[in-house]
């Protein structure tokens, strides 16, 4: 039962980082792209794509938060089931 | 940089059903190790087969050494996947947003309206899609029978 339950975390760690590098990967563009604007002095891209970044990085957060949250629950069931050894 | 957590998130899958294997062995090796005895004290079987039918099944080792051939094993890889969660901790923790200029500044407000659509429809342009909404976090957090106290005791 508790072997299914790790499972059934684990399963889900797994869709959620995929997700989670997904938007990681988006917000390297963003940071490029950021960068490109810097440098040719593009105010008006600047100011769209920091605002950009900004709600990726809000998602993110949300994000790290469950993530961690299924780690939590991961880490207890591992060690309780390690306990029962 | 993008971080490494798909790939130790996929290890941890990976040892948990590896895991879900060697238990299922210990499980049957156990199972045998009763069934032979239970043919013994019930006349099924001599004293001798039941010595011949032990030494196939352990292979050499001591029933303390095959049981604990399993335990380690099992033991090892909760270990391995505890050091993954570790590592998945530090990466995720929250970070300070990257850059963000002129937020909320009287030149942001001051933009004209005709340079924004420049932008707009981008491919670039992220939208909110892999981000998980309350509901659907609290739907999960039941599935997965997570419980706030218990991340109290891991988060401090």
């Amino acid at each position: 039962m508790t072997l299914d339950m790790i499972q059934q975390n684990s399963n889900s760690l797994v869709e959620v980082s995929q997700n989670f590098s997904r938007l990681e990967r988006d917000k390297e563009i963003l940071i490029t792209q950021l960068e490109e604007a810097k440098q040719t002095k593009k105010r008006t891209q600047i100011v769209i794509l920091s605002g950009k970044i900004k709600k990726l990085d809000r998602e993110m957060d949300e994000m790290r938060v469950f993530i961690l949250k299924v780690l939590t629950n991961l880490h207890r069931l591992v060690e309780e089931q390690q306990n029962g050894i | 940089m993008v971080s490494n957590i798909q790939q130790t998130s996929k290890r941890i899958n990976e040892l948990t059903q590896e895991i879900k294997s060697v238990q299922v062995y210990k499980e049957r090796f156990l199972k045998q190790l009763k069934e032979l005895d239970l043919q013994l004290s019930s006349g099924g079987i001599t004293k001798l087969e039941h010595r011949r039918k032990l030494a196939s099944l352990l292979k050499g080792k001591t029933n303390k050494e095959a049981l604990n051939y399993y335990n380690v094993t099992l033991s090892n890889s909760y270990n391995e996947i505890k050091a993954d969660i570790s590592q998945i901790y530090k990466i995720i923790q929250p970070e300070k947003s990257t850059y963000i200029q002129f937020r909320g500044s009287k030149r942001e407000k001051e933009l004209p309206k005709t340079e924004k659509h420049l932008f707009a429809g981008k491919k670039s342009e992220i939208q909110g899609e892999f981000a998980l909404s309350k509901e659907k976090e609290k739907l999960y957090m039941a599935e997965l029978n997570i419980k706030e106290e218990d991340i109290k005791k891991f988060i401090k």
